[in-house]
């Protein structure tokens, strides 16, 4: 059994690989790409700005890679096992990951015979007495200068690339363009003198020129950052295994829609999905099992009739107008019934309640958790309602089968004891469907109910997916799509770690 | 005996779990009031401190204790007049704030000039050389709310975003939002005033600017303050742009790319900075006095990584602030964002006491609570806004606001004047253009479709900016003129078939793009449809998703597209949407319309003067009014609701004013 469930789990890493790899590359080829979300217009922008900008932040999230490359990167980042140098941890827990290399400037052959060179520095020497803020005061300072360096050096290309586009166009060079509408430098390289000719030829060659000289000053100030990176100014990440390699921890990465880190995102979206969840479940379970065993056992009666009819009713009204109906009914304070919030997980004032309820002088405060639980019923209904159909209808049809066979008549006549007979036998043998769909329900779990969250304005994972996906944020999309993915897995393999407990007949050898 | 796990046993287990977990939450709501009570003993403290000094002031300037009796009750009395009067004359506008403790009230100081004298002289500080000052009027309310019957202190407003801010960090907050949350904590060195559209002087108290447009002097107020009481100085508004936004560390790319016009900021003396501008350019006014003034000492403290990651590290002089600004303990997306009154303003203090923000996705959850009262202000639809406001009983709840004002956007038909894919399509013809603004009857569409709410647009600038021409009315509905227009442009039927076609026998056939969306947009098709067919035009509408929008954009394949642009000042640069070098690049000048407007973009962007800019605005309107490469279809008025609890509520041709707002007093029963 043991042997089982270790294949299984060494089976998931490529069945995880290829998910991500196919969700990822899915939303990569999409219209737009990965990062489209950066570069919508809000605000009207000069296409000189829009170029920089865009520039800057190709730069920050490494967009310009082909999305293959992105995707090994992010590989590269989440996986415990680290090859080259290795990160440094500031005092505040960031990663200091080693400067970025500069990349060589555009159709830098029209102006220099050769790019300027530098050679690595020594590391650098400390005085020896330096404290540690010492020690990241001037790893910051130099961080500081090299961060300019680069940036003069990324408004620079994208200035260059804006004039060089305009030339193009006046000039109406074929195929200069790639599908994203960047200069393709490589096709136009033959053609300098064309272009220094056209009106735009000054102004080019003087970009261009600057270009070098940028260039050369962001490879100088990258060597000192890195003789300062080599001397270690913050101690090292995680332990070192071999030269070259390393083990620390994995890392989720930024989300660049809302430029934070995605663990965090996910730790503050996660809870409230599994506290609904959570509360759901049971609700489902204790009302559908229970029902489904009643009608079962008093089959074609009154009951049984009336309870089926009314699930399946129940399963049937759309979630998104039994939300609203919900919201316009019960929440509204003109009618009877409405005495349920219409928004959110908290009251305005929940922030400064106690946890337990309290009767002060202004009266009596509900409390945080009293307070959390009547802003959830109405979101918990709509979960709920669908639910009990197929539950309670699984029970039914399994504990019927159960009931024609050949065991139960003998425990009948043995003279076992009528609710012995149910519970004991009958409803232990038919848990095994119960058993698949309750695995199954772990993975909607954390995708969340996304109408119901948009509905009452709960801020869940439901929301975090589709943002991701809408606004196609690379790291949000591929933390959430293997968090899914492994849950699914996951919970394939309880299951059928269950179902050998459940059923002695079925065993892993 | 059989040891088995019954229901019994698992009823135990989930009692016991639910102590524990209840023992635990119980333990850190412990920790909670314990942290509280020690903020609370802290606080109590500093008071402690206050008023002991005080007390020693009190003792030190009088003599015995009955004499300080009596010298305090006359000190009350007089201070009550005196506050009295200040109100009074700070409403009349009759005293500036710079007037120093000293100096007597009843001598009314004329309003430009400062009472106090700074050691170097009234103008010392300016440039030598003739250059004009323009000083700046005391900072006051522009409706203010002392007089009024009811006035009182205290009150929250509610606002509700439709969406979730992901930040609030001053600058690197991008969406509205966040922009708005910052707008109440941070403040800039100038604002279009919300009545006169005028950039007018917050921060700054006065400022001269190069006829040349080269450079910008600016003197900021004495007297002012952040919240936490340090004075805002001359570096920090240097600091503001070249460590702040300017930092390549910071994630501020979006506001960096757009402000490479500024060259350098520097620090003249302690009150006075200068801006250098790398090219003149109408606009370099506005961007040097428009950014966020923020606090120095307390962003230098943090690391770029810090201030990146961090949620809400809002920090200004405005007229609220963040209660926590602890770095570890941020505001979290999900939660309220509260904003209390900033108690050491240096301007006209509000009467609210806070402000909120909650979010609320779901526009019919939106109108419940603020049936229910739970919110102060929504926004709502214009469907929902006609109905609601025809119920009985409504307007005793909440003022009902439909305005059109500056920031109104625009709908508009863009044509693509240039070619599709290296084909001309046929509006490259302003003729052909000038026709289909002509068969679209838009009142009709006005009061059909939208309900009546909303005006006709006549061009890229609508009333009330001041960039609008006056004197252009809308093209009327002439499907008549537009036959005429067809045919002298080679459109005629020739076949007979219904259909116009061109001298090479092409049917006028044409695709509109537009995003899937609701009602409105599928009714206002269909009348396109119906009008097009009326003349003869084959109109093949094209459904795309909205995420495609960009791309078709971008390449410019689309033959006629209809969206929308908003504005955010009384006057934008033209030169993104309209100028013929945005045609490459993929700039947004994505109808690729080249007619002679780059002459009049250019001296917009060239006129520092105001009133001369305005001059060719207008003649640019003209222009665009006769070229149509838009039909402009209509201005969205703002539609608010506002909860009758507060007073003051106006409407503005620059948006609302809620620092003005005080709680109403209840209605007597």
């Amino acid at each position: 059994m043991g042997v089982y469930i270790l294949r299984r789990l060494l089976l998931m890493i490529p069945t995880l690989l290829g998910i991500t790899f196919l969700v990822f590359m899915l939303i990569a080829l999409s219209p737009g790409g990965i990062g489209a979300s950066l570069n919508v217009a809000n605000g009207q922008m000069e296409e000189t700005s829009r170029a920089i900008k865009e520039a800057y932040l190709e730069d920050r999230y490494g967009l310009d890679a082909p999305a293959p490359v992105q995707y090994v990167r992010w590989l590269g980042r989440i996986s415990p096992i680290k090859f080259g140098k290795r990160d440094q941890i500031d005092p505040t827990g960031e990663f200091i990951q080693p400067p970025k290399e500069v990349k060589t400037p555009p159709l830098w052959r029209w102006y220099v015979e050769e790019l300027p060179v530098v050679e690595p520095l020594e590391p650098y020497e400390w005085a020896g007495d330096e404290t540690e803020d010492e020690k990241s005061s001037v790893y910051r300072r130099q961080a500081n200068e090299y961060s300019k360096a680069r940036a003069r050096l990324i408004s620079g290309r994208a200035l260059f690339d804006t004039e060089l586009g305009k030339a193009i166009g006046t000039l109406e060079i074929k195929g200069a363009f790639n599908h994203k509408g960047k200069v393709k430098h490589q096709t136009i390289e033959d053609q300098k003198s064309q272009i220094e000719e056209s009106e735009f030829g000054a102004k080019i060659n003087r970009l261009g020129n600057d270009l070098i000289g940028y260039y050369a000053s962001a490879i100088n100030e990258r060597a000192k950052l890195v003789s300062i990176f080599d001397a270690k100014p913050y101690p090292q990440a995680g332990f070192g295994v071999l030269p070259g390699m390393s083990l620390s921890r994995p890392d989720l990465g930024k989300s660049f829609s809302k430029s934070r880190p995605v663990s965090e995102l996910i730790s503050e979206a996660l809870p409230i999905t599994i506290l609904l969840n959570l509360i759901a479940l049971p609700v489902i379970y204790f009302i559908a099992i229970p029902s489904g065993m009643l009608a079962a056992v008093r089959a074609g009666g009154l009951f049984d009739r009336f309870s089926g009819s009314m699930y399946i009713a129940l399963w049937s009204f759309p979630i998104p107008l039994a939300g609203v109906l919900m919201i316009g009914y019960l929440a509204n304070h003109d009618y009877l019934w409405g005495v349920f919030p219409a928004s959110g997980l908290h009251s305005s004032a929940a922030d400064s309640y106690t946890y337990l309820p309290v009767r002060g002088e202004s009266g009596w405060q509900p409390g945080y958790v009293l307070d959390m639980l009547w802003h959830v019923v109405l979101p918990i209904s709509c979960l709920v309602y669908g639910g009990f159909a197929v539950l309670s209808k699984q029970t039914r049809a399994a504990m019927l089968d159960n009931f024609n066979m050949d065991y139960v008549r003998t425990a009948k006549a043995k003279g076992v004891g009528y609710k012995d007979i149910v519970f004991r036998h009958v409803f232990r043998n038919s848990l095994l469907p119960l058993i698949t769909m309750f695995v199954s329900i772990f993975p909607a779990m954390l995708a969340g109910s996304v109408v119901i969250e948009k509905i009452f304005t709960i801020p869940g994972m439901g929301q975090l997916t589709l943002d991701s996906i809408y606004l196609k944020d690379r790291e949000l999309l591929l933390a959430n799509t293997m968090m899914i993915a492994a849950v699914n897995l996951i919970a394939l393999l309880v299951a059928d770690v269950l179902y050998s407990l459940a059923d002695p007949r079925i065993s892993y050898k | 005996m059989q040891n088995k796990f019954g229901l019994k046993d698992f009823v135990l287990m989930v009692l016991v779990v639910v102590v524990g977990v209840l023992t635990f939450l119980n333990m850190r709501q412990g920790d909670r009031q314990w942290q509280q009570t020690q903020d609370l003993s802290s606080k109590i403290g500093t008071v402690e401190q206050q008023v002991a000094r005080l007390d020693r002031k009190l003792q030190d300037n009088s003599g015995s204790n009955d004499e300080t009796i009596a010298e305090m009750g006359s000190q009350m009395t007089e201070l009550n007049t005196k506050i009295a009067d200040l109100h009074r004359a700070l409403s009349s506008g009759a005293l500036t704030l710079n007037a120093p403790a000293g100096s007597t009230i009843d001598e009314p100081a004329h309003d430009s000039t400062p009472a106090s004298t700074v050691a170097t002289g009234r103008e010392g500080w300016a440039r030598p050389g003739g250059v004009p000052i323009e000083w700046q009027p005391t900072v006051k309310f522009a409706a203010e709310p002392y007089d009024m019957e009811g006035y009182r202190l205290g009150g929250e407003f509610i606002e509700v975003f439709e969406a979730q801010p992901s930040k609030l960090t001053p600058v690197l907050a991008e969406d509205v939002y966040g922009r708005r949350v910052d707008d109440q904590i941070c403040e800039t060195l100038a604002d279009f005033d919300p009545i006169t559209k005028e950039v007018t002087g917050i921060l700054a108290e006065a400022w001269q600017y190069d006829p040349e447009g080269y450079w910008l002097r600016v003197k900021l107020r004495e007297n002012i303050n952040f919240s936490d009481g340090v004075e805002i100085t001359a570096e920090d508004v240097r600091w503001s742009f070249e460590d702040y936004i300017n930092n390549p560390e910071l994630e501020t790319e979006a506001l960096r790319s757009i402000m490479t016009s500024i060259e350098k900021v520097e620090v003249i003396s302690d009150k006075v900075v200068e801006f250098t501008f790398n090219s003149p350019d109408a606009y370099n006014l506005q961007s040097a006095l428009m950014y966020y003034i923020l606090p120095k000492h307390f962003y230098a403290k943090l690391t770029p990584n810090q201030i990146n990651q961090g949620t809400a590290l809002a920090m200004g002089s405005g007229p609220f602030k963040i209660e926590n600004l602890d770095v570890d303990n941020q505001w979290a997306p999900g939660q309220p964002i509260v904003l209390v009154r900033n108690e050491q303003y240096w301007g006209p203090k509000p009467a609210l006491k806070s402000m909120r923000f909650v979010t609320i996705t779901s526009d019919i959850a939106r109108l419940i609570e603020f049936r229910n009262g739970s919110v102060s202000m929504i926004r709502p639809s214009s469907p929902q806004f006609s109905k609601v406001t025809r119920e009985h009983g409504w307007d005793d709840k909440a003022y009902s606001l439909k305005w059109v004002n500056v920031r109104s956007g625009y709908s508009f038909i863009g044509w693509q004047c240039g070619p599709r894919n290296g084909k001309l399509t046929p509006f490259h013809d302003k003729r052909v253009r000038k026709a289909m603004t002509l068969i679209l009857d838009r009142q009709l569409i006005i009061d059909d479709i939208y309900e009546g709410i909303g005006v006709i647009a006549t061009g890229p600038n609508n009333a009330p900016s001041p960039a609008a021409n006056p004197d252009i009315d809308p093209w009327p509905y002439d499907p008549e003129q537009a036959k005429q227009l067809l045919a002298e442009a080679g459109w005629v039927d020739r076949d007979g078939d219904g259909i116009l076609e061109n001298e090479r026998g092409d049917e006028f056939s044409f695709e509109f793009t537009r995003a899937s969306g609701g009602q409105t947009i599928e009714r206002f098709q269909k009348y396109l449809v119906d009008q097009c067919a009326s003349v003869g035009i084959r109109c093949n509408p094209k459904i795309v998703d909205w995420s495609l929008y960009d791309q078709i954009l971008k390449n410019r394949d689309f033959d006629s597209i209809t969206l929308a642009w908003s504005a955010t000042a009384p006057e934008s640069d033209p030169k993104q949407i309209w100028h013929s070098e945005s045609i490459q690049n993929q700039g947004n000048n994505f109808i690729q319309w080249d007619a002679g407007q780059d002459q009049y973009i250019d001296k917009i962007k060239a006129t520092l003067d105001y009133k001369e800019r305005m001059d060719v605005f207008h003649q640019f309107q003209s222009l665009v009014h006769e070229e149509q490469p838009y039909t402009f279809l209509r201005v969205s008025p703002w539609l608010r609701f506002i909860s009758k609890d507060f007073d003051n509520v106006h409407t503005y041709p620059m948006g609302l004013q809620q620092r003005e707002y005080f709680l109403a007093p209840m209605a007597a029963e």
